[in-house]
């Protein structure tokens, strides 16, 4: 026994070092679990509330060119709308003479933005991650789709009460369903590293015909995101590894080194909707005994 | 008054702001991320209980952890670190030397704390890096980013042993 005892005192160090290499790791694993804890990450109060107050300070440097780029995004975005609008009454209003234009906005009414802003956000690492300053009292829960005025930003991850961490889109483990808009061709984006401004879109089908400079949307096959939400121009195409496929080299719309202002996209509406007409469709199956 | 008393928990604090307010946004060359707070444990002096130095590095962190979102990933590297410090420190000074002696370019040379900070720099980033990136799949951006954060951080850790130096 004395001797199990000397044992211990003189590699007491080992042992903590043990245990405190086993505390750390199960914190590694524990937060590649999807559900892990908010504990120790920047969701926390004590640490969101240092990263807001900084992200306050440093706001008022990014303010001016921040408002300039959504400006400027409004300005596209109201014209294509427009012109939209009218290609829209022109082609109903030849077949029908008595169609009155209601809007074509219906559809993005069943989705509830809530506004937040990015408090912390790394662009460097190979899961990138960022906290925004709103948390499950603000109605943000995990899976729910995140967007700024440019484009997608990423899907929330975790949520404490008041902060929540999203998983960018310079994130490996990120897999958003996108689409080449207006020819209906999708595949996955994803990001391999490198610079914040260039992502890939896997699982293209090589009979798919488009051109460098076309813009890639959201897909909307996933309830995170409705469709048509910028993600960003094609700047070339690669055959995949399986060679099966192309792989899109993609310029992303969304300035990652420079965000603020996002929305978190509540799509449960949508998803009330799906689950009743999921319901409905099982109930009118034949019944089978 | 211990000196330790005052030294450590400010060099604790002013490293662990300037990583979370300042570093952790910056990226050089897209891979090299600098992360001086290695310094921390570099400049534990020699003779230090072990126990005290495993408890500062996994303090430290673990703060940097939940500022930067990497649970786990800098503690478990940092406590490695401070467990091989005393080691690698050894190969670099002769036996004999102060027991109180805290590891800078004045007191062992600055060759041999350039390969000192280099050697446990270079250990630090692999087990951070491999953590981080947990496969390696993408192998060759892992050699990118332990020699690119080596070297950025070595450089760092250079200067403010300089600046030291003169304030001493």
């Amino acid at each position: 026994m004395r001797n199990l005892i000397e044992f211990l005192k003189k590699y007491h160090y080992w042992f903590l070092f043990v245990l405190l290499e086993v505390v750390s790791l199960i914190l590694v694993f524990q937060y590649n679990n999807y559900q892990g804890s908010v504990w120790f990450t920047s969701a926390n109060y004590l640490s969101g509330l240092t990263l807001e107050t900084d992200a306050w300070l440093h706001s008022f440097a990014g303010q001016g060119d921040a408002n300039q780029m959504l400006t400027e995004r409004n300005l596209v975005l109201e014209r294509e709308v427009t012109l939209l609008r009218e290609q829209l009454f022109e082609e109903r209003h030849r077949h029908d003479s008595t169609y009155v234009d209601k809007g074509i906005t219906p559809g993005l009414e069943a989705y509830k933005l809530i506004p937040a802003k990015v408090i912390s956000n790394s662009i460097n690492r190979a899961d990138n991650l960022m906290t925004i300053d709103k948390g499950r009292y603000d109605g943000v829960h995990p899976d729910m789709g995140v967007a700024c005025g440019n484009g997608v930003v990423g899907v929330v991850y975790m949520s404490s009460r008041h902060y929540s961490v999203v998983l960018s889109a310079l994130n490996f483990r990120s897999n958003i369903s996108c689409t080449v808009k207006g020819k209906g061709y999708f595949g996955y984006l994803h990001w391999s590293g490198g610079p914040s401004d260039i992502a890939y879109v896997d699982d293209i089908p090589r009979h798919a015909l488009f051109e460098n400079g076309d813009t890639i949307t959201t897909s909307g096959y996933s309830s995170m995101f409705p469709p048509g939400v910028m993600v960003g121009t094609i700047l070339s195409k690669e055959d995949s590894r399986d060679g099966l496929s192309y792989r899109l080299k993609v310029k992303m719309a969304t300035d990652f080194g420079n965000l603020r202002d996002v929305c978190v996209i509540d799509d449960a509406a949508v998803k009330e909707q799906l689950e009743l007409l999921r319901q409905v469709t099982d109930s009118l199956k034949p019944q089978t005994n | 008054m211990n000196h330790d008393f005052v030294r450590l928990p400010l060099l604790f604090l002013v490293l662990t702001l300037a990583q979370v307010f300042v570093l952790n946004h910056v990226q050089l060359f897209g891979v090299a991320i600098p992360m001086p707070y290695i310094f921390f444990v570099i400049t534990m002096k020699r003779g230090m209980a072990k126990w005290a130095m495993l408890a500062w590095a996994f303090t430290m962190g673990i703060v940097l952890d939940t500022f930067s979102n990497t649970p786990g990933v800098a503690a478990a590297s940092l406590t490695m670190a401070a467990m091989a410090q005393p080691y690698v420190l050894d190969l670099f000074i002769t036996r004999e030397g102060d027991g109180e002696l805290v590891p800078s370019a004045s007191t062992i040379g600055i060759k041999p704390f350039f390969n000192y900070a280099t050697m446990l720099t270079g250990g630090y980033c692999i087990v951070f890096f491999s953590l981080e990136m947990f496969s390696f799949l993408n192998y060759l951006r892992w050699v990118e980013c332990v020699v690119g954060s080596t070297l950025v951080t070595v450089a760092l850790v250079m200067a403010m042993d300089s600046l030291r130096r003169k304030k001493d």
